[in-house]
C-alpha cells in the first residue's frame, strides 16, 4: 500500500476510531504510548511486513491484489502488535488495581479499536463500488454497517483474538476467517430484512 | 454430472500420497484456493469509519 493510500486510510478511519476511543473513557483514560505520527508510520511499516509475508507464504503472483479481508487482517495485526493505546487513571482506587487488570484493559482497548478499524476497511471496500454487489446490500451496509447476527458477542470474539496474541498465535488467516464469517453473517441479516 | 465441491477438488489434487505433492500441484492448489478477487483496487477505495455499534 503506497504511503498516500495508507495516509488516507489512517486519516479517514484509524485516526477517527482512536479519537473516539480516547474521548469515550471517563475514570479510566486512554492515551497513545507513541505520538500519533510515529504510531502511524510504524503501523505502516508493520502493515507492509505482514502483507509481504502473507504474499510470500501463499505464493501470490506480483499481479495478484490483496482482497479486502487480507487488507483488513494485515492492518489489524499491524495495529495491535505493540498495544500502543494504554489505559491510565487519576483515580487512586483504580491505580491501585492489580497491574494485570490494567494490562488486560490495554489489550481490550487496542483490539476493540482495531476491530472497528477493520470493519471500516471492509465496509469502505464494499461501498466504493463493485458491480458484483447488489444495490440493496450496499445500502444496507451504508446504513447499518457490518455486524454479526444476534447471539454473537463482540467480547467473545475480541477475547479470542487477545488470547491468540498473548500466545503469539494471532495470524492473518484467523482474522481473514473471522472477517469472512462477519461478512456472511451480515449478508444473512440483510436477507432476513428482505423476508420481513 | 454433479459439480465437484472445493474439498473434492483438493482431495483429487493432493491425492492420497503426500509425497506426490510436487511444485506443480502446489501451484494448482494455490489457484484453487486463492480468493476470486472481485475487489475494487485499493487506490480507488473511499475510506470511511465503520457504521453501527456492534
Amino acid at each position: 500500500m503506497t504511503p498516500n493510500v495508507f495516509t488516507a486510510l489512517w486519516k479517514n478511519i484509524a485516526e477517527k476510531e482512536i479519537k473516539r476511543t480516547i474521548a469515550n473513557q471517563h475514570k479510566i483514560k486512554v492515551k497513545l504510548r507513541e505520538n500519533e505520527q510515529v504510531f502511524r508510520a510504524n503501523t505502516h511499516v508493520r502493515y507492509q511486513s505482514e502483507r509481504c509475508n502473507y504474499r510470500k507464504t501463499i505464493g501470490m503472483d506480483d499481479s495478484d491484489k490483496l482482497g479486502k479481508n487480507e487488507v483488513a487482517a494485515s492492518f489489524y495485526i499491524a495495529f495491535v502488535k505493540e498495544n500502543n493505546m494504554t489505559c491510565y487513571s487519576n483515580d487512586k482506587k483504580i491505580r491501585d488495581f492489580d497491574s494485570v487488570i490494567l494490562r488486560d484493559l490495554d489489550s481490550a482497548i487496542n483490539h476493540e479499536t482495531a476491530f472497528n478499524i477493520a470493519r471500516g476497511i471492509l465496509e469502505s471496500f464494499i461501498l466504493s463500488g463493485n458491480e458484483k454487489i447488489d444495490d440493496g446490500y450496499r445500502k444496507y451496509i451504508e446504513k447499518n454497517g457490518m455486524g454479526f447476527s444476534k447471539g454473537i458477542k463482540k467480547e467473545d470474539v475480541l477475547k479470542l483474538l487477545i488470547k491468540a496474541q498473548n500466545e503469539k498465535k494471532l495470524s492473518i488467516y484467523m482474522l481473514i476467517s473471522i472477517f469472512l464469517w462477519l461478512e456472511s453473517d451480515t449478508r444473512h441479516c440483510y436477507e432476513a430484512t428482505l423476508r420481513g | 454430472m454433479a459439480k465437484k465441491t472445493l474439498s473434492q477438488k483438493i482431495v483429487e489434487l493432493v491425492g492420497e500420497d503426500p509425497n506426490s505433492f510436487d511444485v506443480f500441484k502446489e501451484q494448482q492448489l494455490y489457484e484453487l484456493l486463492k480468493p476470486k478477487n472481485h475487489e475494487i483496487g485499493i487506490d480507488k477505495v473511499k475510506w470511511r469509519p465503520c457504521r453501527g455499534n456492534w
